[in-house]
């Protein structure tokens, strides 16, 4: 039953620690300010779809499903069923306080790269090594 | 317990941030940099007593807790001040105080509000991140931290220079904070908490019940070790050690002075805080995470040793003023590093009074070493301008004196508890190197000592230049602030017996942290 569900999370898994370890390259290795910021943006981005996927709940049916309560609830069974197929909502709380973050340093980086350029007509970073 | 909360406790980050905003509106309006200058002191001032009375409080009553919105903790947010918070809280407002009155002197450029919204920002920031109790919000703070201090590298935007120190400074830095929060997200789905007086209490008895948390899921050996792995990289950024030390020698020499002190007295201090609660309060004593940590701490030996010889030779060859004291930084916090690693009391009482020596001493080197900045430059054969300026002179003596590790000074008593430590745990490299790097940074002390007695002939005119009576008083502050501790450190038993107490707590005393959840709520 749940075969499938586990090949799909260790697949992601995989693909999340690929995903940092490449944007991690990019980021030391790429000389354009433009691409470190790319790489960046990326990093941060598989970090909160990690959280995302720590709020998963393996549900009986085997496959996520909407968790309804009827409101309100009849017995302390229904609430029981409830949080045990309802998605943990803390991750996505913190994914979106990170986003908001996040949003406030890009923004203050592609200032700064914009500054650069302005500087030296280039975002190259060869000159000056990071 | 929540209906008696002391607001106090919980308002000073939240204080900051509120006025740091009135300041970048009130800049529209008003055009005085006179006015931004008083009110930034006078705001720092206030978070300076606040800070005073939480450390009173702290040391009447034991650890004060303060519930945000009154939700008890696993639920909301929490802050926990215990006595090392407390004492790391006030060292960090006490500096920032120091150095709002030196930018009073100091910031006569355009666009001074700006200035000041960063500086209280960063005040917010570092508050917010010394008395928090929870995990998630220590990196909101830490964002809020890093953000302003990547900008006010970047705060002459008009030199190339420190747009590209800014924009290495904030790249490896977004890097380090993203660690942090992952760390924090692999702490969540292990742990199903993010109060740290949760976490520590799950890391030690795994089928601990708190109310309003989940209990542990999975393999919570291998998620701590993830968590220590990932967050000592944050740590060791934010307290410039080995890896990641580049960073403090490139972005000070392009902040402005103020700054510069900030950077290596409050900015350092958030690594070294940060690595004691992670090491001892989390995963100490009888926790899950034993075997790893003890390696991690035995890599922290090496790492520190390294940081020491790499600020004490690179330290010979710098001509630049302002990067000369970056890399003495780097090779104290290395010092401090290897102390808070033994694993022992001991270690973290002489890291902790060693925190508090350098901090000051590094910043007081920074503001006395800013009039020759202003005066003639940044390099370091022209420092004898201060012939002219006989505090700033007192202040460099004084501050070269307390790094090298004079008797009466504070400088003194940490080096020898750090000695002892190093003896206590029978680690003979240790003390080996401590003379070793007090030995080799002595001579680049002198040298720099030196250059003050060769006279300057060429002075820029400066109006800053006419009156340096606020830069006199923060550095004759800061001299009596550096011989008031070492004194009280050297008369008072008390004062001895609380840096002893703060190490016995962090080792022995961890209960004490996670004590409120069980009281119920």
């Amino acid at each position: 039953m749940s075969s499938a569900t586990t090949f799909l999370l260790t697949t992601i898994m995989i693909s999340f620690i690929i995903n940092i370890a490449i944007s991690l390259y990019g980021v030391f290795a790429k000389p354009s300010l433009v691409k470190k910021f790319i790489a960046l943006t990326i990093f941060s981005d598989s970090v909160n779809s990690f959280a995302i996927l720590i709020g998963f709940r393996r549900t009986p049916l085997g496959y996520p499903s909407i968790a309804v309560m009827p409101s309100p609830p009849q017995s302390v069974e229904d609430l029981k069923r409830f949080v045990s197929e309802a998605v943990d909502p803390v991750p996505q709380a913190l994914v979106l306080t990170a986003v908001v973050i996040g949003l406030a340093v890009n923004m203050f980086l592609v200032g700064l790269i914009m500054l650069y350029y302005k500087y030296y007509g280039s975002t190259s970073t060869r000159r000056v090594k990071i | 317990m929540s209906t008696l909360q002391d607001p106090l406790t919980g308002i000073a980050p939240l204080y900051l941030i509120a006025v740091a905003f009135l300041t970048a509106a009130l800049g529209l309006v008003i055009r005085s940099n006179k006015f931004f200058k008083v009110f930034a002191i006078v705001n720092t001032a206030i978070v300076f007593a606040i800070s005073a009375y939480i450390m009173h409080k702290v040391v009447d009553e034991g650890i004060q807790l303060y519930f945000f919105g009154g939700y008890p903790a696993p639920l909301g947010i929490a802050y926990e001040i215990d006595n090392l918070n407390a004492l790391l809280g006030l060292l960090a407002t006490s500096i920032m105080l120091l150095s709002g009155i030196y930018s009073a002197w100091y910031m006569n450029f355009p666009r001074t509000y700006l200035y000041y919204t960063l500086f209280l920002t960063l005040l917010a920031g570092s508050l917010g991140c010394l008395y928090t109790g929870d995990y998630f919000n220590f990196f909101v703070m830490l964002e809020v931290l890093s953000l302003s201090s990547y900008s006010l590298v970047a705060y002459f935007r008009d030199s190339p220079k420190s747009i590209e120190a800014a924009i290495r400074f904030a790249f490896t830095g977004i890097i380090s904070s993203s660690f942090y929060l992952l760390s924090a997200f692999v702490a969540y789905a292990s742990f199903g908490t993010l109060t740290m007086a949760d976490i520590a209490l799950k890391a030690r008895d795994l089928n601990a019940v708190t109310q309003f948390s989940g209990g542990v899921v999975g393999n919570v050996a291998i998620a701590s070790a993830m968590m220590i792995a990932l967050a000592s990289w944050t740590w060791t950024f934010k307290a410039a050690i080995f890896p990641n030390y580049f960073w403090l020698p490139d972005a000070v020499p392009e902040a402005p002075t103020p700054i510069s002190a900030v950077f290596v007295g409050v900015i350092d201090l958030i690594g070294v805080y940060g690595a004691i609660r992670m090491f001892y309060t989390f995963f100490g004593q009888g926790s899950i995470a034993l075997q790893f940590r003890s390696y991690t701490l035995e890599i922290f030996q090496i790492l520190g040793a390294i940081s020491v010889f790499i600020g004490v030779f690179l330290l010979l060859l710098q001509e630049d003023v302002k990067k000369f004291i970056a890399y003495s930084t780097i090779s104290h916090l290395g010092l401090i590093f290897m102390a808070l690693s033994l694993d022992s009391g001991e270690g973290i009482s002489a890291a902790i009074l060693h925190t508090i020596s350098n901090s000051f001493a590094e910043s007081l080197l920074f503001y006395s070493a800013g009039i020759a900045i202003v005066a003639v430059g940044r390099s370091i054969n022209t420092l004898g301008v201060l012939r002219k300026y006989r505090v700033a002179l007192a202040g460099i003596i004084i501050a070269m004196l307390n790094l090298i590790g004079v008797p009466p000074l504070l400088g003194f008593w940490s080096k020898y508890l750090i000695f002892k430590a190093f003896l206590d745990t029978g680690k003979i490299y240790g003390v080996v190197i401590l003379v070793l790097a007090t030995g080799i940074s002595a001579i680049g002390y002198f040298k720099m000592l030196f250059s003050t007695l060769k006279p300057v002939e060429k002075i820029r005119e400066d109006p800053r230049l006419r009156n340096s009576m606020l830069a006199d008083i923060t550095i004759a502050l800061c001299v009596v602030i550096l011989i008031a501790i070492g004194a009280l450190y050297m008369l008072s038993p008390s004062a001895r017996k609380f840096i002893n107490e703060i190490g016995y707590n962090v080792i022995e005393g961890y209960k004490a942290y996670y004590a409120f959840l069980s009281s119920g709520s």
